[in-house]
């Protein structure tokens, strides 16, 4: 606390500088922004107050944006579109996705997620995060940024199909498919699929209808408009043995 | 105290700049409760005591033990330690695991730094120079992977004991940080080296929100609450009190950097020299003229080894002339204060402690720490 100088006294002794204050601060604190919105200049270089108020404006929308990004992602991965594998699959996909974000930082983050994850002490710590039929995880996670293609089976326990993204039509009308081909050769399409409108009606739902002899493999197909022929969305559906 | 490191370019202004003419870094009174800085003292004290424990339990390494432990050794506020210290005591009882976490937290932030000081090219750190100033870039880079390695195990080994609950949360947390820190420095390096201009406020902060807060607010947070709640708390709660707070302590940092003091930890004006977006180069775009524009693009223009003394102080001039340290001030006190609301909507239904307390302090203790 700077006070001013001291100075002898005419009989030549030293005084003490006379402090600025003799009590505590006791108002309440105030960031001299908060003291600027109020009204309060300071700097005396430009009126703060709007460019400020503007600044926390921005603060409030970028963490907004932040957390419902984080609770999207979280959401995906709780109702079972995270595209999770089979256990024990499951954790060497949840590690591939940790060994990606650890490639970003370092490379002996890759080798030691990898060591922590073949640990079998904490295997078991980490639980299968969804109970439901397990698919194949991509490479990366689709952002769902529009509604989502969501596929329920008829007639067969024995299929499994991811939900992509969907590219809305500039004008859409209904969805048609030629059906779900073979990637290898001599087994038939699946070719009976209808669509209808999610239950949140936010999304569509593929009811493909499975042959009950189908044979095990990969099919995959375009979902197009009925009306433009534009494309959108790319299904592959997984039948097992 | 004026040393000449071999290598580094002007020490001695580099040491003891004469600081910025009219330029007050810390804008408030002193308002910081005194216990603020003794809680964060007590919290680093039991967070350093972890991480020595950690690093001596180590086996020697040559070329690597030594780099690993050189940063967290060196003098640092261990504000980190102590949010996730306060928050773990938030509920009543801080569980004994908290401070192991808070060394993983330490530990995790100097992995960064290293990192850091490589890709912005710095000469020193804390005082000291950088450690790849002292052991050639391939060795530190060696090193600071080995440090995030190195915490992410003591994290492990903090939360496990608490269940697979936390556990699962706490790598949830992590993984989540580790994401935004990456996607924010991705930011800041891209904007410099692609030369970036044009960017505006809230730009800045997205930035600021990936590349700091959530590394050195949010998560730390986010760790003590799951710890002190056994994993019940839902570590959004301090999000928003984490970013403003963290905002705040970035804004005054790159203020900071303005004022010459050697226990600051920084080179001064560096992070002109480095070409850094901050808040006050992009009021200072939005506010000079074109011919003031043109001489900030022309020294960003510039690769680093280039940019002279004079050029980097005659931008620093015009900011100053423009309000753009104002501007800053200004901005750091407003987020300063949502971070102060924030406070109260996250904490203010939990029972009045000392770490309560101590976290509402941190507020006007971002301005007055040095």
């Amino acid at each position: 606390m700077a006070g001013k100088k001291g100075s002898a006294s005419p009989g030549g002794r030293a005084r003490k500088p006379t402090p600025e204050r003799t009590g505590p601060i006791r108002d309440a604190w105030t960031p001299p922004g908060l003291a600027a919105a109020r009204g309060h200049h300071t700097g005396g270089h430009e009126d703060v107050g709007e460019a400020v108020a503007e600044a926390v404006r921005s603060g409030y929308r970028v963490i907004g944006e932040n957390l419902r990004q984080g609770r999207a992602a979280a959401d995906r991965m709780a109702a079972g579109r995270y595209e999770l594998a089979d256990a024990p699959e499951e954790l060497s996909v949840l590690g591939t996705r940790l060994v990606q974000l650890g490639r970003e930082l370092s490379t002996v983050w890759f080798d030691l997620v990898g060591a922590v994850l073949r640990d079998p002490g904490l295997k078991d710590v980490l639980k299968p995060l969804h109970a439901k039929a397990p698919v194949h995880a991509p490479a990366e996670a689709p952002v769902a940024t529009g509604p989502m293609l969501s596929v329920v089976f008829l007639g067969t326990d024995r299929a499994r199909a991811k939900a992509v993204p969907m590219q809305v039509a500039e004008r859409p009308s209904s969805l048609v498919t030629a059906g779900f081909h073979p990637l290898g050769t001599g087994q038939p399409p699946i070719t009976k699929v209808t669509f209808k409108l999610s239950g949140d009606g936010e999304g569509i739902v593929a009811l493909v209808e499975v042959p009950e002899h189908q044979p095990a493999g990969h099919y995959s197909g375009t979902v197009c408009d009925a009306a433009s022929g534009e494309p959108v969305a790319a299904l592959t559906i997984e039948i097992h043995g | 105290m004026n040393v000449a490191w071999p290598g580094v370019e002007d020490a001695g202004a580099a040491q003891q700049g004469p600081g910025f003419a009219g330029f007050e870094p810390a804008p408030c009174g002193t308002v910081t409760p005194p216990t603020v800085g003794q809680a964060l003292k007590a919290h680093g004290a039991a967070a350093r005591a972890e991480l020595e424990r950690f690093l001596r339990a180590q086996p020697e390494a040559p070329f690597l033990s030594a780099l690993v432990a050189d940063y967290p050794r060196r003098p640092g506020k261990m504000m980190r330690a102590g949010l996730c210290m306060a928050a773990a005591g938030l509920f009543g009882h801080r569980p004994p695991q908290a401070a192991r976490a808070a060394a993983a937290i330490e530990l995790f932030h100097n992995g960064l730094l290293i990192h850091d000081d490589i890709e912005d090219d710095s000469e020193e750190r804390r005082g000291l120079p950088t450690l790849q100033r002292l052991h050639g870039l391939p060795l530190a880079l060696n090193a600071g992977d080995a440090t995030l390695m190195h915490a992410i195990a003591l994290l492990l080994d903090a939360v496990e004991p608490l269940g697979p609950h936390v556990v699962k949360q706490a790598m949830a947390a992590t993984l989540r940080m580790s994401r935004e820190t990456a996607e924010g420095q991705a930011l800041e390096l891209g904007w410099r080296d692609g030369g970036t201009m044009g960017l505006t406020d809230s730009d800045y902060l997205e930035m600021v929100l990936k590349k700091t807060a959530w590394m050195s607010v949010i998560w730390p947070l986010q760790l003590g609450l799951l710890i002190g709640s056994g994993g019940r708390a839902d570590p959004e709660t301090v999000a928003r009190f984490g970013f403003f707070l963290g905002a705040a302590f970035q804004i005054q940092d790159d203020l900071l950097n303005f004022v010459a003091d050697p226990a600051y930890g920084k080179e001064w004006l560096g992070d002109l020299y480095e070409g850094k977006r901050t808040l006050m180069l992009i009021h200072l775009e939005q506010h000079a003229s074109a011919a003031e524009r043109a001489q900030v693009t022309d020294l960003l223009a510039l690769p680093r080894a280039a940019r002279t003394r004079a050029m980097v102080e005659d931008v620093a001039a015009l900011m100053e002339r423009h309000g753009s340290l104002a501007h800053a001030r200004a901005v750091a006190g407003a987020l300063a204060g949502a971070a102060a609301h924030e406070h109260e909507l996250a904490f203010g239904r939990l029972p009045d402690t000392a770490d309560r307390a101590l976290l509402a302090g941190l507020v006007p203790w971002v301005f007055e720490r040095r």
